[in-house]
């Protein structure tokens, strides 16, 4: 934090010792974010977008990751793994930003478009993420939970609960590329949300919006991750 | 009570190429309430007669019996601990004691309770496995295998990661809770001490494919003085390291 404080710092500096008022507008100065910022949360455009951007962020990669954790689990398995492994595998190389012109054929401008390819995003990190996380559960437990005497519904919540934390983490980093996407999903076909602020600052000659588009990505990002964190934090407390 | 009669036992490597043996013409009995050490050198097939005998894998040839009644699946009659204890993470040490009382759906919170104490373990309760110490998941582990009352108690090295006084200490409790239950017991470790103060019988194997070498019946009660049986001691190491069979014995 300290050293976030003094790059700042330093940036004001040099800003005002070099910079002159055009250039200013250009490589605006922290001072000059700030203005931008109240500016834009005092219209409550900052909001809206934050809004925005947070619901297809919330339902795109929910989906995403909920479908992912199916797979993933699957993938691990003997036949359905064997069947899901190599089309997954295919796909995974293909960027999700490059689905964006097919998205836009078949779901045109909308809210399906874009959490369609924010919900593609998470899906492959987050089954990528589980199926490792399955195909290491120690076998030790499962074993030793048919020892004494565990069915196939407990030794099935044994294997579960043994990968959970992988599983978790999955999640935390399917979320996390959500975001990522986000702002290139938004820049193409979108009317509102962080990504369309940080493009503003372009289409404005207003750079100082795509600071404060970019800070307000980095928050929300970072609150995501806190809360998913939080949650996993208490789900397994125990490691 | 358990009976291995003339097993082989061989392993697929994972990379491929020809079985290797890990048992040929394998024999072992151990009577009810018996403790049985196996001694050898790592990698000589001993975990595989435990693996054998709780169900986790099955003979090429030969009998494997309990009780009269061949091992054909995996059961709470025959439960193994392993060196790592395989504790759930996830599960506080009550939680763990009584899983296999749970899944067999008889929970009992008395039982668990017993256990616990037995082990040495109160106070430890609600603490979770990453919580715990070496010599105390091993308790644990004890305490898990033995809530179920096994016939048959399965320990592979259960103390070989623990330093020499946490060893020593748990040699005595795990005497202690055999002796309420009297499971027969197969115990594998690599200590001539530890199966001399445990083991009413001492099995020497040789190296892979497992044979027995030498069987010592040792001739002491409970509590035992491991110090006072220097002979023993001595002929002992020296069949491990390759010498004779002792005079009078066999497999």
């Amino acid at each position: 934090m300290r050293l976030t404080v003094l790059l700042v710092a330093a940036w004001e500096l040099l800003g005002r010792l070099l910079l002159d008022a055009h250039d200013a507008n250009f490589v605006p100065m922290p001072s000059g974010v700030a203005v931008e910022l109240f500016a834009v949360a005092g219209s409550g455009e900052l909001w809206a977008a934050l809004w925005r951007s947070a619901l297809r962020v919330a339902v795109g990669g929910s989906v995403g990751a909920a479908l992912g954790v199916l797979a993933g689990a699957l993938g691990a398995s003997g036949r359905a793994g064997a069947v899901l492994r190599a089309p997954l595998a295919l796909l995974r190389p293909i960027p999700p930003i490059a689905w964006i012109p097919l998205t836009l054929l078949w779901f045109g401008v909308s809210e399906l478009q874009q959490v369609v390819i924010l919900a593609g995003a998470t899906f492959h990190v987050v089954a990528l993420g589980v199926g490792d996380a399955a195909r290491r559960v120690p076998e030790g437990l499962v074993a030793a939970a048919r020892n004494l005497g565990a069915g196939v519904g407990l030794t099935t919540e044994v294997r579960v609960r043994a990968a959970l934390p992988g599983v978790l983490t999955a999640v935390r980093e399917g979320f996390a590329v959500a975001w990522f996407v986000l702002v290139a999903a938004e820049f193409v076909s979108a009317a509102q949300g962080v990504g369309v602020l940080v493009l503003e600052g372009r289409d404005l000659l207003l750079p100082a919006r795509t600071f404060v588009g970019m800070g307000a990505l980095a928050a929300a990002g970072a609150l995501t991750d806190w809360a998913v964190r939080g949650a996993s934090g208490w789900l397994v407390r125990w490691t | 009570m358990i009976r291995l009669r003339s097993v082989n036992k061989a392993f697929a490597p994972a990379a491929g190429g020809p079985a290797v043996d890990a048992l040929v013409g394998f024999d072992l009995e151990v009577g009810g309430g018996e403790i049985v050490a196996i001694l050898g050198p790592s990698g000589s097939g001993k975990t595989t007669v435990l693996k054998l005998v709780a169900g986790f894998e099955r003979a090429d040839a030969g009998v494997v019996e309990v009780n009269g009644a061949p091992v054909t699946t995996i059961s709470p009659q025959r439960v193994l601990v392993q060196q790592d204890s395989a504790l759930f993470p996830w599960l506080n040490v009550e939680d763990n004691i009584g899983f296999g009382l749970r899944a067999q759906g008889r929970a009992d919170g008395t039982a668990v309770g017993q256990w616990v104490r037995r082990l040495g373990l109160v106070g430890a309760e609600r603490r979770y496995p990453k919580e715990l110490s070496g010599g105390m998941r091993q308790r644990v582990a004890l305490a898990r295998a033995l809530a179920v009352r096994p016939e048959v108690l399965l320990l592979d090295e259960p103390f070989g990661a623990l330093d020499a006084i946490s060893r020593d200490t748990m040699q005595d409790v795990l005497e202690e809770a055999w002796s309420i239950t009297r499971p027969s017991v197969i115990l594998v470790t690599h200590s001539v001490d530890e199966a001399l103060r445990l083991a009413d019988r001492v099995v020497v194997v040789s190296e892979r494919p497992a044979r027995v070498r030498a069987t010592v019946e040792v001739p002491a009660g409970r509590p035992r003085d491991v110090a006072a049986m220097g002979e023993l001691r001595r002929a002992l190491r020296e069949v491990i390291r390759g010498g004779d069979a002792m005079p009078g014995e066999g497999a």
